[in-house]
């Protein structure tokens, strides 16, 4: 595809992107304005997260965000610049949700668990259910230096007919973020998602672990 | 010996899951349980293998479907 942008390409991820990828969730977890709440919740360093990040993938455990194998890049001239983690939630018979928390379980040196029980309890206020069978999308990032070019709007465009063709059964697609990522609200909104369920927290001490004060639900059927 | 394992797990999933009649069964699995969330999956895990003396391994705990895959894997890591 040729545009303003040069040779923009899409491709799904391999096991060569790790790194890319490792980075780029890093950036998506820090949000527009941080923190990163895995590494606020269990008080890892950026280098400490992006480790357990590399293990993760390594595995390709699927049906939850951080597979390899789930995630679509965009390129230019070959050089990734954007991606898109996707999945179908449910899909093996287990939430998303019990998945990561198993991960984290697995990965995260006990002390720092440990240290995290509290604040989970808090960010248990802002749990919202992923729909059983409706497409996912997480971990969405661009590199700074590519933002604001409409790349991501093209990959979610391009991952949602790959998507429909595979499965013409999925009812929608759904993504999560904070309500207070409004830049990111009106990407997804001119993409045709619609905010569906919101959850707020009620101590401000949740802007200490997650980056805003609610989070949001917004969903697209097909 | 399967019997066993769910009488002693049965005290424990109706604490951490904060329910005081949950009957324990093979078939039961986290969309049947209001508590069975993320947080009190994970002190799940932890209690067994502390209870147990045993240690999952992360393909062993992400294939896990429900009580019963659970059960199975305890005698099968008690028997080694």
């Amino acid at each position: 595809m040729q545009n303003s942008l040069g040779e923009l390409a899409f491709r799904n991820a391999h096991q060569g992107d790790n790194s890319f990828l490792s980075s780029g969730i890093y950036l998506a977890e820090y949000g527009h304005s941080g923190p990163a709440p895995w590494c606020a919740l269990f008080n890892l360093s950026a280098a400490e997260f992006k480790a357990i990040l590399l293990e993760i993938l390594e595995n390709e455990i699927e049906g939850q965000e951080w597979c390899t194998a789930q995630f679509h890049i965009a390129t230019i001239h070959e050089t990734p610049v954007a991606a898109v983690s996707a999945w179908i939630e449910g899909v093996n018979d287990t939430s998303s949700s019990l998945l990561m928390s198993t991960l984290m379980y697995h990965f995260i040196p006990e002390d720092k668990r440990k240290i995290a029980e509290e604040t989970l309890q808090i960010l248990s206020f802002l749990r919202v259910l992923r729909s059983p069978g409706y497409l996912q999308l997480e971990s969405i990032f661009t590199l700074p230096e590519y933002r604001g070019k409409g790349i991501i709007t093209q990959l979610i465009h391009h991952i949602l007919e790959e998507q429909k063709r595979k499965h013409p059964e999925l009812p929608g697609v759904e993504i999560q973020l904070s309500s207070d990522n409004k830049a990111a609200i009106h990407t997804y909104q001119k993409c045709g998602f619609e905010i569906t369920e919101m959850r707020m927290a009620y101590e401000e001490s949740i802007l200490e672990i997650y980056p805003g004060m609610g989070k949001i639900k917004m969903q697209k059927l097909y | 010996m399967t019997e066993d394992i769910i009488l002693a797990l049965e005290p424990m999933f109706r604490k951490i899951f904060s329910a005081p009649e949950l009957m324990i069964t093979r078939e039961l699995n986290a969309t049947q349980v209001e508590k069975w969330d993320s947080l009190t999956h994970v002190q799940m895990i932890y209690e067994v293998e502390k209870l147990f003396g045993i240690k999952f391994k992360l393909k062993e705990l992400t294939s896990m479907k429900n009580v019963g895959d659970m059960v199975d894997l305890i005698i099968q890591k008690r028997s080694v």
